[in-house]
This record gives structure tokens, C-alpha cells and sequence, in this order.
């Protein structure tokens, strides 16, 4: 038996489509641990649990789209792999939206997951893009303190941050797409 | 808070049917015989249909768009589920379709001129084939959202949208082809084209509210 009992999953997903109430229990139960150590990985550990309520519940209304034929296992990755892209998309917006340099945001917890996503996007974008959204958008410094840090001209920072925005954003769906 | 979303997804769990391949098949299969025999029965098939069957108008028009069309059901199927499994080879049927096309193009190459093009683009039947082919495929678009594209989980779902409307409108153009007398390569490609066109673009518009999961 292994550690989330995943040798079983896809006995108990048959079951619960024939609407098996005990198999789907003990499926989501196991799943929930798999799921949660899933995201631990790839999120702030402030969201993670939210994620793994929002698989759970997309487990549930799209059940109908698992193939008995194949195994549970890549569709259920599948799925959570879908919904932490759906998280990262979210993030990116909201970074470039809500994190304002002149008006620091109050929601903090949502800052710090925001951040953390970022901050793990960062290595996908040019290192002189990297360095302008670190400065602006996790140290929450403004645009003349980036401009005077960095050498660059002010509209340059701005162009700088929307460009490498863009491009974390492009690298997210190059990551759903693969 | 996850005990309980749990307790109560189990509490609301009802027998549920996967979505099976053959059935979409069978839906399109038989939407396409519908869209087809009222046609026929209302329009009937083209007039000069012996001249047509002879000189294999009758088959590559409706050809073009069979093929097409299938192309596009192998490809939602693909793009259906969570986990994304296109396949090249079903890309076959589409080439197939392209290569009537390119056929029929330069076979009626020296034929061409700009007057042909003014005279396609005034053609008055040219209305029943827009109506039939966006009013048609728009009614199986609609319906097979219902029976199949709402309970899909696409890795893509504008490409999935997109294709719901292209297929619909191959369908509806296949079963318009057995009607309609126009073999001009331009004809088709701008009526025709921009029937199946609107269709795909509807959908892929309607994919990002109704697709998104």
C-alpha cells in the first residue's frame, strides 16, 4: 500500500461514479493529503488548503470527464495542475493590479501568497525584468526608487514591469499547454 | 473546513455516467442526417444533381466539409477531458479537406478573374446559404453544448469552443453542399467560409464564459 493508498484510487473513483458513497469518502480523504502535499510544493502554504478545497470541489462537479478506461492518477494531476495554473493566472492579476506602489495593500495574507508566487516566477523572465518586479512589486518600493536603484528611466521601470508581467504570464499558460 | 467539504461532497454524490466517446458521435451522426434531410426536404438536392454526381461536384463540395468535420469531432474528443491527448493522425481528415480545396483551386485557377469575385459576392442565393449554414449550425451548436461541451473539463477551452462552432458549422455546410449549385472555389470560400468562421468564432467567444471550469 502506498502513502496516500493511491494503488486504490482508481478502484474507488469506479465506485463512486456508480455513486458509492463509502469508496468516494475514502477517496477524497486520501486525495486530500496527496493534494495538500501536491500544492505544499508549488504555493504559499497560506493557499494551499484553499486549493485543495477548490480540486476537491472540481473533482466533484467534473467527475463525469475521468475515462474509467485510464488510470486516476494523471487525470486527478491533471485536474490540480489545472487548478494551481488557474491560482497562478490570478496572482500575476492581482500583482499587477492591486499591488499599487503609492497604496500598499491591507489584505497581507493575500500579499504574501501573491509574493510567493512570483518570487517563484521570477526565474522564468529575464534577469533585468526579474530585478525591476523584485524591487517594485515585493519590496514594495515605488517607481522613482526603482528608477534611482536600477539606473533606468521611470517609464522604462514601468514598460519594464508590464513586459516581464507578460511574460510570467505567457510562461503560466506555456506551462498549461505543455 | 476541508472535513467538511468533503462530508458534503459525499452526502451529494449521485450516480454518474462518464462521457463516452461513441456518443458524441452519435449525436453529431445523427444531427447530421436531421440538418440534411431538411434540407433536401425543403430545398431539395441541386438541380443539375446527374451533371453534378457525373462531374464529382455532388462529392468533393460536401466532401470538403465531411472531412473537415470529422477532423474537428476527432479533435474535441481530444480536447475534452482534463488530460490533453491530441493525436497527429487526427489531423488526417483535416489535410484531406485542404486538399480538395487546393485541388479545386488550381483546377479553377484559369478560370478566375476579378469579375467572377464581384460576381460572388452579389450572387442573391448567397443569403440562403449564410442563413442555412449559421441559423443550422448555430441550433447544433446549441444543442450539443447541452448534451456534450457543459460537462467537458478542457486543458483548452477556447480551442474547444472554437471547435464546437467550426464542427457545427462543417455539419451544417456538408448538408447545405447536397443543395446548393455554386462550385466556384471563390463562392465557397467566402460564403461558406465565413459562415463556418462566425460559428467558430461564436464559440470560442461563448467557451471563455461557459467553458471556463
Amino acid at each position: 500500500m502506498t502513502k496516500y493508498n493511491s494503488d486504490r484510487w482508481d478502484e474507488w473513483m469506479r465506485a463512486a461514479l456508480k455513486g458509492d458513497q463509502n469508496a468516494y469518502h475514502l477517496l477524497l480523504t486520501s486525495l486530500r493529503f496527496w493534494l495538500a502535499a501536491y500544492f505544499a510544493k508549488r504555493v504559499h502554504y497560506n493557499a494551499a488548503e484553499d486549493l485543495v478545497q477548490d480540486t476537491l470541489l472540481t473533482l466533484h462537479a467534473k467527475r463525469q470527464t475521468f475515462d474509467p478506461r485510464y488510470p486516476f492518477g494523471p487525470w486527478m494531476a491533471a485536474v490540480a495542475r489545472h487548478r494551481w495554473i488557474d491560482h497562478l493566472r490570478a496572482t500575476l492579476k492581482y500583482v499587477e493590479t492591486q499591488l499599487e506602489d503609492d497604496f500598499p495593500s491591507q489584505k497581507t495574507g493575500r500579499d504574501a501568497c501573491a509574493k510567493h508566487d512570483v518570487k517563484a516566477l521570477l526565474k522564468l523572465i529575464p534577469p533585468p525584468q526579474a530585478k525591476v518586479i523584485e524591487l517594485a512589486k515585493l519590496r514594495e518600493m515605488s517607481i522613482e526608487e526603482v528608477s534611482k536603484q536600477t539606473g533606468h528611466s521611470p517609464s522604462s521601470v514601468k514598460v519594464m514591469i508590464h513586459r516581464g508581467m507578460k511574460k510570467m504570464m505567457a510562461a503560466v499558460e506555456k506551462v498549461q499547454d505543455d | 473546513m476541508t472535513d467538511q467539504l468533503i462530508a458534503r461532497l459525499v452526502s451529494d454524490l449521485k450516480p454518474q455516467e462518464p462521457i463516452i466517446d461513441s456518443k458524441l458521435w452519435l449525436h453529431c451522426t445523427v444531427c447530421l442526417l436531421i440538418v440534411a434531410s431538411v434540407v433536401i426536404a425543403m430545398m431539395g438536392l441541386r438541380t443539375d444533381f446527374p451533371t453534378a454526381l457525373q462531374d464529382g461536384a455532388m462529392l468533393w463540395k460536401p466532401g470538403i466539409f465531411l472531412f473537415a468535420w470529422i477532423s474537428s469531432i476527432l479533435l474535441i474528443l481530444d480536447l475534452s477531458r482534463p488530460i490533453k491527448r491530441v493525436e497527429k493522425r487526427h489531423f488526417v481528415p483535416f489535410f484531406l479537406a485542404g486538399t480538395i480545396l487546393l485541388w479545386q483551386l488550381i483546377v479553377q485557377l484559369p478560370f478566375l478573374s476579378t469579375s467572377d469575385a464581384a460576381l460572388s459576392l452579389r450572387d442573391p442565393s448567397a443569403i440562403y446559404c449564410l442563413s442555412v449554414i449559421i441559423g443550422g449550425g448555430g441550433i447544433v451548436m446549441v444543442v450539443s453544448w447541452k448534451f456534450w461541451f457543459s460537462r467537458t473539463a478542457s486543458p483548452n477551452p477556447t480551442a474547444l469552443g472554437a471547435l464546437a462552432g467550426f464542427s457545427a458549422g462543417c455539419l451544417a455546410a456538408t448538408a447545405y453542399a447536397l443543395h446548393c449549385d455554386k462550385d466556384g472555389i471563390l463562392y465557397i470560400f467566402i460564403y461558406y467560409g465565413i459562415s463556418v468562421v462566425t460559428l467558430s468564432f461564436l464559440g470560442s467567444l461563448l467557451s471563455k464564459k461557459l467553458l471556463k471550469w
